[in-house]
């Protein structure tokens, strides 16, 4: 689907839409003229606080500016061949479809040695090359007219979007590290973790704990001034007992300046540290400057944090691992200004205060400068400076990250949609840019990558060009004809750490899309969704060879996979009646994984008046500890018999006999409050749960639904 | 309106002066509307809280920081009320479903049939999906921003944004079989 045509439509849509002459400038005026008589004097008190909760508008500007280029350019075509060899009828087995012939969905830099990855000799030269780009660009856009695109028939011609390093690739350093398997259960220590799509790559959160101190960054909108204030409390838990020892603004930590904008991220707990992660927005002469900043604070003592070093990068934030001993952070750098040459802190990133050196920078032969992404690399055990730092020139970008490498894969959304995925791989905070490949489709989150040993493997949906179908919905008078090319395809990817293609099984179930997506040491795991929740094991044991070894149809569909022990595979997504489509409810499935070309759904649980949960979404809404054989959610129910809206908090668990077991399960929402749900969190810390939201943390023995103390952290 | 015509306008504002803030509020009054109406599905609810946000607007107005920013804050009032709005919907199930077959979205005959079908296709998203929708539409923000205005992530914003668009044209194919 092409995304941005879409929103074009949707735009195009509100245009007759009349404006009611209610909400005209002059009613409205009269109404506040009105108000001033009633409302003596006004009120000129001053905030002093110094948060200001969006973004500006000239900010905005620049980005559209930029960022249009992303909609705008056509940089290579792969034709419709994808869809060629795919004859969809009806409900037919579609197993026996993959193929591995289909060259055009795959854009090799087997021979693309020319398109290298430059780094400029000095500022001068990147300045030039940039400028040339740019000038270039902005002359020909009004050539470029994405509406009669040509679709051709041709298989992709140009290899412009692939990309290689100068420096020498460190080919065999992934192979040495020795890939843990992934099916390896959680922490024994009795207390919930960040859940995380790598075992040892730990994830960034707004909660952390230690077994003894909870540790929450919660966010208050400030209603009088519409600003955003971010708190960090430390709680100390005994038993069900807490303390809070620690709840103050960030400000207050990180020593603000008063019109500086904070915007809070991420943190993560390690070796009792904490490391904040936030952006930082100032504005110098109408102009707005975003740095990703990093707060190293020790935690000596619980009850005063104790900022020590605070370093910075360009960009607004992007993501964040800790691996391998290092913190890596990458952000984006975007609000460039070329107008002048030496203002190079306009168009070149910084690390920690100091322009990045040429040798670190990089781009592709194609530079169009719509942003530069930087990476760097902080040592936990002395996180005094950077180790490492990298920036190139890429487009918007999203993360994976592997053991030993960080993966910033971006969908372009033109007549075709392709993902150009990037490879920077990292040993000991040293980081290596390396190549860049592109493959046909998107991928649906992070899930549908997966690294093990030095193989990437990745699922990916390619959209039909759905784009014709919406085109015609345009076409006052047309009624849509050319419907039937609206069908999409998946495909799954092996890449080698030069991002070579070593193998692909495309073709895979037409007419649906991937939903969810986990891989298992040498098994792949994802779910496809039309009327029926196909469930696909892909033997990957040959990286060369991979087989589509079973498939399961079952209703409904699973938007979370997570290995649960060594024979089973939990799915957390949707039941829906197989004829209509409805909607029934948040399903939990317990698949047995023992034998993979004959997976079967052992158990399923159907969450009662359930109607959403952010763990559909977002992993780390989940806590979960396989280990301990616990797992529990937020999610937003609706009974329709007495209109009742509300959330809870429940936790399960599962026996292989008895299936699933609600546990416990906690209202957490008073009358028609009703938007609180996403700041929820759960942990819990031996047999006690402590659920937590944006203004208090509530304790409970395991199991058990009365509260043994509550304390506030607003 | 540049950029010092619009920090004068705030500063007068500021002091109490309605028509320099109606001259800001005339720049986005129509998108704020067509977000407004797009999430309530409502025309009459859609005028109160546009009224609501441009009477907390103004008597907030002296708390704005940064004048550029007029925009961005007037639409995170407004989005604030709509999700209370939203609210009160979801308590009172009936009136939501009532008032949107009822409203004038779906015309056969309309002469604008086809982008009305894109309209009434916003029926079929959530309402945390409206919202996201609407603010990348008529809030012209980008993931990250609304990010912000919802107090969510990025990641979540552009996974949220992809689904309801495919739920939308999944809508759309079906109509159009």
């Amino acid at each position: 689907m092409k995304e941005q045509d879409f929103l074009n439509q949707i735009e195009q849509s509100a245009n007759d839409l009349p404006i009611p002459d209610s909400i005209s400038p002059q009613n409205m005026k009269n109404m506040l003229e009105d108000y001033k008589h009633t409302k003596e004097p006004f009120n000129e008190e001053d905030s002093n606080s110094s948060n200001s909760s969006t973004s500006n508008t000239s900010h905005k500007q620049r980005y559209m500016k930029w960022g249009l280029t992303a909609a705008c350019l056509t940089l290579c075509v792969i034709g419709g061949v994808y869809n060629t060899h795919l004859s969809r009828n009806g409900d037919s087995d579609t197993t026996s479809k993959p193929s591995a012939d289909s060259t055009a969905l795959f854009e090799s830099d087997a021979t693309a040695s020319e398109n290298t990855l430059t780094s400029p000799k000095s500022y001068s030269d990147y300045y030039k090359t940039i400028k040339k780009a740019y000038d270039a660009y902005y002359n020909s856009i009004s050539s470029v007219v994405t509406d009669d695109f040509p679709v051709t028939e041709s298989v992709a011609s140009t290899d412009s979007a692939s990309m290689i390093n100068t420096e020498s690739y460190a080919s065999d350093t992934t192979k040495e590290m020795a890939v843990e398997d992934s099916t390896g259960t959680q922490s024994t220590n009795g207390y919930s973790k960040t859940n995380t799509q790598e075992e040892n790559v730990d994830e960034g959160d707004i909660i952390k704990t230690d077994g003894t101190y909870i540790y929450r960054m919660s966010q208050h909108l400030d209603t009088t001034d519409y600003n955003t204030i971010y708190k960090l409390s430390i709680t100390q838990t005994d038993n069900g007992n807490m303390d809070v020892l620690y709840n103050m603004e960030l400000n207050d930590i990180l020593s603000v300046a008063n019109d500086d904008e904070i915007s809070f991220q991420e943190f993560y707990l390690q070796n009792n540290t904490l490391f904040i992660v936030y952006t930082r927005s100032n504005y110098q002469k109408n102009v707005n400057r975003t740095q990703t900043y990093i707060a190293v604070c020790t935690l000596k003592d619980k009850s005063k944090p104790k900022l020590i070093r605070n370093l910075s990068q360009s960009g607004y934030y992007v993501s964040s691992r800790i691996s391998d001993g290092y913190l890596y952070t990458i952000s984006n750098f975007y609000d460039t200004s070329l107008e002048k040459e030496t203002d190079y802190e306009n168009y070149i990133p910084s690390i920690d205060g100091k322009i990045i050196e040429c040798s670190d920078l990089y781009y592709p032969k194609d530079v169009i400068l719509e942003s530069t992404y930087v990476v760097t690399s902080l040592p936990l055990e002395d996180p005094t400076q950077f180790t490492d730092s990298k920036a190139f020139a890429s487009s918007g970008a999203d993360t994976y990250v592997s053991d030993s490498a960080i993966y910033l894969y971006c969908t372009q959304y033109n007549d075709v949609t392709q993902t150009k995925i990037s490879r920077i791989s990292y040993k000991k905070g040293a980081l290596n840019v390396g190549n860049t490949a592109t493959v046909a489709g998107y991928f649906y989150d992070s899930f549908a990558l997966s690294e093990k040993d030095g193989y990437l493997r990745m699922v990916a949906t390619i959209p039909a060009n759905n784009i014709a179908l919406l085109r015609d919905i345009t076409l006052k008078d047309t009624a849509s004809s050319n419907t039937t090319v609206t069908e999409d395809v998946n495909a799954l990817y092996i890449l080698d750490s030069h991002m070579n293609l070593v193998s692909k099984l495309t073709g895979i179930a037409p007419g649906e899309q991937i939903y969810s997506a986990r891989f298992i040491g040498d098994m792949g795991y994802f779910v496809t969704y039309e009327h029926t929740d196909p469930l696909f094991s892909v033997d990957l044991s040959d990286p060369k060879d991979p087989k589509i070894v079973g498939k399961l149809k079952i209703p409904g569909f699973s938007n979370y996979l997570h290995p649960y022990d060594d024979t089973t595979l939990l799915g957390i997504g949707e039941e829906t009646d197989p004829a209509t489509q409805e909607f029934l409810g948040i399903k939990l499935s317990m698949f047995d994984i023992s034998d993979p070309e004959h997976v079967t759904e052992k158990d399923k649980y159907i969450i009662e008046n359930s109607e959403y949960s952010p763990a559909l979404y977002d992993h780390k809404a989940i806590m979960i500890n396989t280990t301990d054989n616990i797992f529990g959610f937020v999610y937003t129910t609706y009974n329709d018999k007495n209109y009742e809206y509300s959330y809870y908090f429940a936790t399960y668990t599962y026996d292989s006999k008895k299936g699933f077991k609600e546990t416990a399960r906690y209202k957490l929402n008073d009358s028609n409050e009703y938007d609180n749900y996403d700041s929820v969190r759960g942990v819990y810390i031996g047999d006690y749960l402590y659920l937590s939201t944006n203004t208090q943390i509530t304790s409970y023995a395991l199991g058990t639904t009365d509260p043994i103390a509550t304390v506030y952290t607003k | 309106m540049n950029q010092e015509e619009m920090k004068a306008h705030v500063l007068l504002a500021k002091n109490g002066n309605t028509d320099s803030f109606c001259k800001l509020y005339e720049l986005y009054y129509k998108d704020m509307y067509r977000f407004a109406y797009y999430i309530l599905g409502n025309q009459q609810d859609a005028e109160d809280v546009i009224s609501e946000t441009v009477l907390d607007a103004f008597t907030g107005i002296a708390k704005l920081k940064h004048p550029d920013k007029f925009k961005a804050w007037i639409f995170q009032i407004l989005t604030t009320k709509c999700k209370r709005q939203m609210a009160v919907y979801a308590a009172n199930r009936e009136h939501l479903h009532a008032d949107t077959t009822d409203n004038d979205l779906i015309t056969e005959d309309h002469p604008y049939a086809d982008t009305l079908d894109v309209r009434s296709a916003y029926t079929v998203l959530n309402d945390t999906e409206k919202t996201i929708i609407s603010l990348i539409v008529f809030g012209g923000y980008n993931s990250r921003e609304t990010a912000r205005i919802l107090n969510s992530t990025d990641g979540t914003i552009r996974s949220t944004k992809s689904r309801a668009l495919t739920k939308m044209a999944q809508y759309l194919k079906e109509d159009f079989a």
